[in-house]
């Protein structure tokens, strides 16, 4: 057989995508929001921590002024079934201290009880059962995004994510910077899909297996373009992009964001730090 | 297509009938191109070269009494000709972004290719070859986990012997089947029987 390994060259042709990306990463850089830098590892241990929460924790808005309430998963609390209004969160939102570590995490903490328990199960159960699928969606501000469509919940998917997206808004969570996206706002879609995936990550063999389904299923679903210079893949930042969506498109999971942190340490100063047209080395999973 | 064209026609006007059916002359094509490094360019002959053109010619003792492949390999796959084959290897093989495939057996390849081609046997993508994964890697698709991810896959331009072999439409087949996207896929129905037959170029394993 006459083959001849393919040797693509592409060059990367996006200089107006650079002056834009200037631009928003000047806004983004002036927004609201305050992004913390913690540890890595306590990132991700916090969260896990709370994903693994999920199952068992009830908690009310009314309830939660002692944020305490929520990372002491003994304290019997009323249940409750329905999703707090936009206007509940807001009337719960947390004084604003000088942020430690604890407090991050208490606040992360928030983000579960805002993600209502029930309605978690009820998500993450549809994917356990194969109730869902990762699609490519073209959403409004041109480019393609990676959906996690649920089929028994979508209506309650869309909801935590809304309500995701004002919390961080709003300041009510801190969420790590892999989650913060090249325009400065966070990325509440991932942080969903990311809730999810840890809660099935600790779960039962089943949940497990379903936790890599979805990995599969999110890797197979992105419509990311690549390039490959001399046997390296490299990936342009786009509109909207967070570390952690960049993980989620290569690796299926969100987890791997430090992979791609790490081999562009030299480029990128912290993980909330990426910026449109920058190029971004993919190391191979 | 003529008959879809001529009914439009009718619908809309007799004017319109006309303007439908004046030709615009075609571009001139560019001959040549750079691949690796070394220039290569398409030429056509004066003259017919009939031995040449004939064994290209392959009717496949188990297609029945007539050997004529369908004009589209798949519903999804646009068909081209000899002037889009050109123009793809001048632009798209020549930078590294598509391919050309050969999807012949080595034998019948021997006997000449149009330059710049590859040779990937149609039956290489069979389901039973533990070794597809790894040639739609080379293809451009990008591996997780067991699963593949196409985003990247190369458009992708197959020929064989021509419209009496089947083995592009096999390979194109055999390609959809894995999850290639069928609108990276461009069957060149005519082959190499019509490419000699134009007096077109081709080289063998020797040259």
């Amino acid at each position: 057989m006459n083959w001849q390994s393919p040797t693509p060259a592409k060059t990367s042709n996006l200089p107006w995508l650079i002056a834009v990306g200037a631009v928003t990463f000047a806004l983004g850089a002036g927004g609201a929001l305050t992004l913390s830098h913690m540890n890595q590892s306590r990132q991700n241990d916090a969260i896990a921590l709370l994903a693994s929460q999920l199952a068992d924790i009830q908690v009310t808005r009314a309830q939660t002024p002692d944020l305490l309430a929520i990372t002491a998963p003994a304290t019997p609390v009323p249940a409750v079934t329905a999703i707090p209004s936009a206007s509940a969160v807001l009337a719960a939102r947390v004084p604003t201290g000088t942020p430690d570590d604890t407090s991050l995490e208490l606040k992360t903490a928030q983000a579960i009880a805002i993600a209502n328990r029930n309605k978690m199960r009820m998500l993450t159960e549809g994917v356990v059962a194969g109730l869902y699928s990762v699609t490519s969606i073209n959403p409004e501000g041109g480019g393609t995004r990676i959906a996690l469509n649920s089929r028994n919940a979508a209506s309650t998917a869309s909801e935590l994510e809304k309500l995701l997206a004002t919390a961080a808004a709003n300041g009510d969570i801190q969420v790590p910077g892999s989650l913060s996206t090249s325009g400065g706002t966070v990325d509440s879609q991932t942080l969903l899909f990311d809730l999810v995936q840890r809660s099935l990550e600790d779960g039962t063999d089943k949940e497990i297996a379903a936790a890599q389904e979805m990995r599969r299923r999110a890797f197979a679903a992105s419509a990311a373009k690549t390039e490959v210079v001399a046997g390296k893949r490299y990936y342009t930042v786009e509109a909207g992009d967070s570390l952690a969506y960049i993980s989620l498109q290569f690796y299926g999971n969100t987890n791997a964001y430090e992979t791609i942190y790490q081999a562009n340490r030299a480029n990128v100063a912290s993980p909330d730090k990426i910026q449109i047209g920058q190029r971004l080395l993919i190391p191979e999973a | 297509m003529f008959s879809h064209s001529v009914a439009a026609a009718l619908a809309v006007g007799v004017g319109l009938t006309t303007s439908l059916l004046v030709q615009s002359s075609p571009e001139i094509l560019s001959a040549a191109f750079t691949l690796d490094g070394v220039e290569k360019s398409f030429r056509q002959t004066a003259t017919l070269d009939a031995a040449q053109v004939s064994a290209f010619h392959k009717p496949d003792p188990n297609c029945g009494p007539l050997c004529i492949a369908p004009l589209a390999a798949s519903s999804a796959v646009s068909t081209v000709g000899e002037r889009e084959v050109i123009r793809f290897v001048a632009d798209q093989v020549a930078s590294g972004e598509g391919l050309l495939i050969d999807s012949r057996q080595p034998e019948d390849r021997a006997a000449g290719f149009i330059t710049a081609s590859v040779n990937v046997p149609f039956n290489l993508l069979q389901s039973d070859n533990p070794y597809v994964a790894d040639i739609l890697q080379a293809l451009g698709a990008r591996a997780f986990e067991g699963t593949l991810n196409f985003s990247d896959a190369m458009p992708l331009v197959v020929f064989d012997d021509g419209p009496t072999t089947n083995d592009a439409p096999t390979f194109i087949a055999n390609l959809i089947a894995t999850g290639y996207p069928a609108e990276k896929l461009s069957y060149y129905r005519g082959g190499m029987l019509v490419w000699t037959a134009l007096g077109l170029n081709t080289q063998d394993a020797k040259s």
